[in-house]
């Protein structure tokens, strides 16, 4: 038997082994008969004998294989390829859902640095606050107060509050039913105006609205819902309502 | 001459670890931030309670409701704080969240009641749920009155057209809980309003009180 035979035959016994790992095996064959070899060749052995003598000390080609064999459990083979394929299903899921990054990214703007637009016609003064609420899993932040004027409520002077929700995990769910259990109220208690906002499932954001009357100098934001309450008192910016 | 050293093949149980831990990470990455991927029903539901706005609810009961969709599930949920049905269905992108109806049960009332009604294109019928938590010890059964709302001389008349009966109150945890669902024809009486109504009933099935279910939801899916 020559060593590519005793090779071959060792390999034939092994039935479970991935390309790459017949590959590794035949090299590690390969390379323990040449390494006897060269040793029997160091000592004057010629090249037919020391072959003979190398393959002998391998012992039978079919006992190795099964020994081998051993070595490569089928069980870990499958996990691994299980989780292959569910690594590539859960990245062609992301690529398809990729659209929801840049709600992600509100998310992250939501608790860093969070800028709506105002929807106030006119804005005679605002202020950029940061009062941030723990409500449920979330956090309700409060970012600015302004006062001003909107085109559907001509020569009233109206507070706004601008706001936004984000979970307190980064990228988590938030919920959608902060603002409507969040009311905004002058100091005589009227909620006149509700507010409008956008949102997703990572970031809502808000703005709420009520009247004022000269001499106002604060509006309270409140919320209740599922047995959390709080309540905000929130100073009009400086320079208020014009006189 | 002594062969070079070749490079060493990973163990199949090392080569796999590897993987499961790459999986793993991408999985987390899927699930929290891309809301897809998500392997078991139960992490879609929490995540649409959490929408709903409820926080450490734990599973009441589940229904397989395949009316509408084959792999509809449908899930209470409660808290001390909050009742909530949740719903999940399995689409290419996972186990999707579908709509959290929640009920505010911190108002010390007997009983808390919603509902929750589904239609889909070129399905026959709507799905209804009704589902809530009975508060009051005295209360021994529940039944949904369904009523037909038309107004004489400016005020509003009802008449029960159906009557629903709860068949158990499921007792979790220390709270008591009611979960129903009906697949009905669409509402007919197109001159009428529907109205659905809780009713609690004594251990001798006398009415007890009654009031209307405030907290309902639709949802079409097209």
């Amino acid at each position: 038997m020559t060593k590519a035979e005793y090779i071959a035959a060792v390999l034939s016994a092994l039935r479970r082994l991935t390309p790459e790992e017949r590959a590794a095996v035949q090299a590690e064959l390969d390379g323990h008969i040449e390494d006897h070899m060269a040793d029997l060749l160091a000592l004057d052995y010629p090249e037919d004998l020391a072959e003979q003598r190398a393959l002998a000390a391998m012992g039978d080609p079919e006992a190795v294989g099964r020994e081998l064999e051993k070595q490569y459990p089928l069980g870990w083979l499958v996990l691994g390829r299980a989780a292959v394929v569910l690594t590539v299903a859960l990245s062609i899921q992301m690529v398809l859902a990729v659209g929801v990054l840049g709600m992600v990214l509100d998310s992250f703007a939501a608790r860093i640095y969070p800028d709506e637009d105002t929807r106030l016609n006119t804005v005679a003064a605002q202020e950029r606050v940061d009062i941030r609420l723990p409500v449920g899993s979330d956090v309700l932040r409060i970012y600015r107060v302004a006062v001003g004027q909107s085109g559907e409520t001509v020569g009233q002077w109206e507070a706004e509050v601008s706001m936004c929700a984000y979970d307190r995990i980064p990228g988590g769910t938030v919920s959608s039913a902060i603002w409507s259990h969040t009311e905004l109220a002058n100091p005589r208690g009227e909620t006149t105006f509700s507010g409008g906002g956008r949102g997703s499932w990572w970031a809502e954001y808000q703005e709420q609205y009520t009247v004022l009357e000269p001499g106002d100098t604060y509006v309270t934001l409140t919320y209740d819902y599922l047995g959390e309450a709080h309540t905000v008192k929130l100073p009009l910016p400086e320079g208020g309502i014009p006189s | 001459m002594r062969r070079e050293k070749q490079a060493v093949l990973p163990t199949r149980r090392r080569m796999a670890l590897r993987r499961l831990l790459r999986v793993l990470i991408v999985l987390v990455l899927a699930n929290h931030f891309f809301s897809v991927g998500l392997l078991l029903p139960i992490q879609a539901i929490y995540k649409a309670v959490e929408r709903g706005g409820a926080v450490g609810t734990r599973v009441i009961a589940r229904e397989w409701t395949p009316e509408l969709y084959a792999t509809h599930l449908f899930y209470l949920t409660g808290s001390q704080n909050a009742t909530v049905l949740a719903d999940t269905r399995l689409g290419i992108l996972g186990w999707e969240s579908g709509f959290a109806c929640t009920l505010d049960c911190t108002s010390g009332a007997p009983l808390y009641a919603g509902e929750r009604y589904m239609a889909r294109d070129e399905r026959e019928g709507q799905l209804y749920y009704y589902f809530g938590r009975v508060d009051d010890p005295d209360i021994a059964a529940v039944a949904i009155s369904i009523q037909a709302e038309t107004y004489v001389d400016g005020r509003p008349v009802r008449r029960e057209v159906r009557r629903l009966e709860v068949p158990e109150l499921l007792e979790r945890r220390g709270y008591r809980y009611f979960l129903l669902h009906t697949l009905e024809p669409g509402w007919t009486l197109e001159d009428q309003s529907r109205a659905a109504v809780a009713v609690a009933l004594d251990d001798d099935g006398r009415e007890m009180g009654a009031w209307d279910i405030d907290s309902a939801s639709y949802t079409y899916y097209g």
